[in-house]
């Protein structure tokens, strides 16, 4: 605890800390931390702007401080929060760089125009939340059901042969419809490469010089080809077996086998 | 019930035609429950949009005497047959319990930035809530309040939310135009002194600082 005090006496002072007091506030009334700093800002009465000017990115800072026990999930983000307004403060309190920018985009500002903004869909949701309420009194009924009687065919005069001759019609005409349409036959050619296969064609390169993709598949190669020497360079990555470079989108990969720190030694 | 002539003055006689078609308009409101579009009544019973929208528009001037029980919804392009919402406290008393689903807080922050800022990514309703809201757009997306409307045209095409039919329908607009404003602002803080969400937590600051002050 003794090496520890340093830092605990800079940091109460720094966050003007109160003794641990009863306050139970629990994190998860809020909507997350937008919400609880716009309570705190409503609680003070002052306006948003005001903020870094009042006490409440004091309070917000010691109210996730005091929270305890929290899932993580949950207080991300009201953590996340206290992070930013600490490295606003911390901010303010060093003397300014000399040419400071004076627009609009310091975190200040933009937490103070995000504030804002959340501020009108808060207003705008409670608004909502009234014509809810109003919608929700107009009842309505559920669609009354009718079981449909079953169909009725009319199947008089109707002879086996009629039938049969009805049956050859269609199936010409189905014929005649497929003719048209020209539809060729489809061939679907068995797989000619395998990951495997092609994971032992790439061990198997001379290891002098880096390769490179395009030199790994044939000239006009099939999309089939092209796929899985991809598919097998990957997983020879995955398996720590090679690493590869590109230096831009859609540029050659130049691909090394072996660990990437010999390579590194060697390059 | 004779519909008041003067509505239609010398453009349009309300004639007997017309007041029948208006009967069997409610009928198939009656019938089918849930919300239809006039344009598939105008389909099947061989009539113009017009005819049906002016059958409706008497049926609706009927019911607005004070003395019906029913109005006519509309939503999107729909209608539907609902009670009126001044009578919701009677039929209570006679029907209850009467379940009336409401969304939650975090739904209704959600549903508010989706209806306007539609279409919308999550990141971008996050940016706003200052939070993660998957959470709240899924339970959204299963009340069929929201749905995806496509992909954004950005790096991980994310994708794009906007509200459906069943969100006018749930808060009575008959349309996204009857959405309420925006507030501008200066005025939006009017709403922070109300604190609705925790009062708890202001006493509990208010008897700490008593107690000091003591």
């Amino acid at each position: 605890m003794p090496s520890r005090a340093p830092f605990c006496r800079f940091s109460s002072r720094f966050f003007r800390f109160k003794p641990m007091s009863t306050i139970h506030i629990h994190l998860n009334q809020f909507e997350g931390p937008l919400d609880l700093l716009l309570h705190l800002i409503g609680r003070a009465k002052i306006d948003i702007k005001d903020i870094f000017v009042s006490e409440v990115t004091d309070q917000y800072i010691r109210i996730v401080q005091e929270a305890g026990e929290l899932d993580m999930d949950e207080a991300s983000s009201f953590v996340t929060m206290a992070a930013t307004l600490l490295e606003i403060k911390s901010r303010a309190m060093l003397p300014a760089p000399p040419q400071m920018p004076e627009d609009e985009e310091t975190p200040e500002a933009l937490l103070i125009q995000q504030l804002e903004e959340y501020a009108q869909f808060k207003q705008i949701s409670l608004e909502m939340q009234a014509y809810e309420e109003e919608a929700s009194k107009a009842f309505s009924k559920l669609p009354d059901e009718f079981p449909l009687p079953q169909p009725e065919f009319e199947i008089s005069g109707l002879t086996l042969e009629g039938l049969i001759k009805a049956f050859i019609k269609v199936s010409q005409r189905a014929r005649e419809q497929y003719e048209l349409a020209g539809e060729p036959e489809r061939q679907i050619e068995a797989e000619r490469f395998s990951v495997s296969a092609c994971m032992a064609m790439i061990l198997k390169q001379p290891r002098k010089t880096p390769l490179k993709f395009s030199g790994l598949i044939s000239r006009r190669a099939s999309r089939d080809e092209v796929v899985t020497v991809f598919l097998a360079m990957l997983e020879l990555m995955k398996q720590g077996k090679a690493w590869a470079r590109q230096d831009a989108n859609y540029e050659d990969i130049t691909l090394y086998v072996g660990r990437r720190k010999e390579m590194d030694d060697a390059g | 019930m004779r519909i008041s002539r003067c509505m239609w003055g010398a453009e349009k006689r309300w004639t007997m035609q017309d007041e029948r078609l208006a009967g069997i308009i409610e009928a198939i409101l009656f019938v089918v429950g849930e919300a239809v579009s006039p344009a598939d009544i105008a389909a099947a019973l061989e009539l113009s949009d017009d005819q049906v929208d002016q059958a409706l528009d008497a049926l609706e001037a009927l019911y607005h005497s004070r003395d019906r029980g029913l109005s006519i919804k509309r939503f999107g392009d729909r209608i539907q047959l609902t009670t009126k919402a001044d009578y919701a406290p009677e039929i209570e008393r006679v029907l209850q319990p009467i379940q009336r689903p409401s969304l939650g807080q975090s739904a209704l922050e959600t549903l508010s930035i989706i209806a306007y800022k539609q279409p919308v990514t999550r990141m971008e309703i996050e940016a706003i809530r200052g939070v993660g809201s998957d959470y709240a757009i899924q339970s959204l997306v299963s009340k069929r309040m929201v749905r995806e409307v496509g992909r954004k045209d950005t790096l991980g095409r994310p994708i794009l939310y906007g509200t459906t039919e069943q969100f006018l329908s749930h808060f009575g607009l008959r349309s996204l135009k009857e959405l309420p404003e925006i507030p501008a602002v200066d005025e939006q803080t009017s709403f922070l002194d109300e604190d609705q969400l925790s009062d708890d937590y202001i006493q509990t600051e208010q008897t700490e600082e008593n107690s000091r002050r003591d």
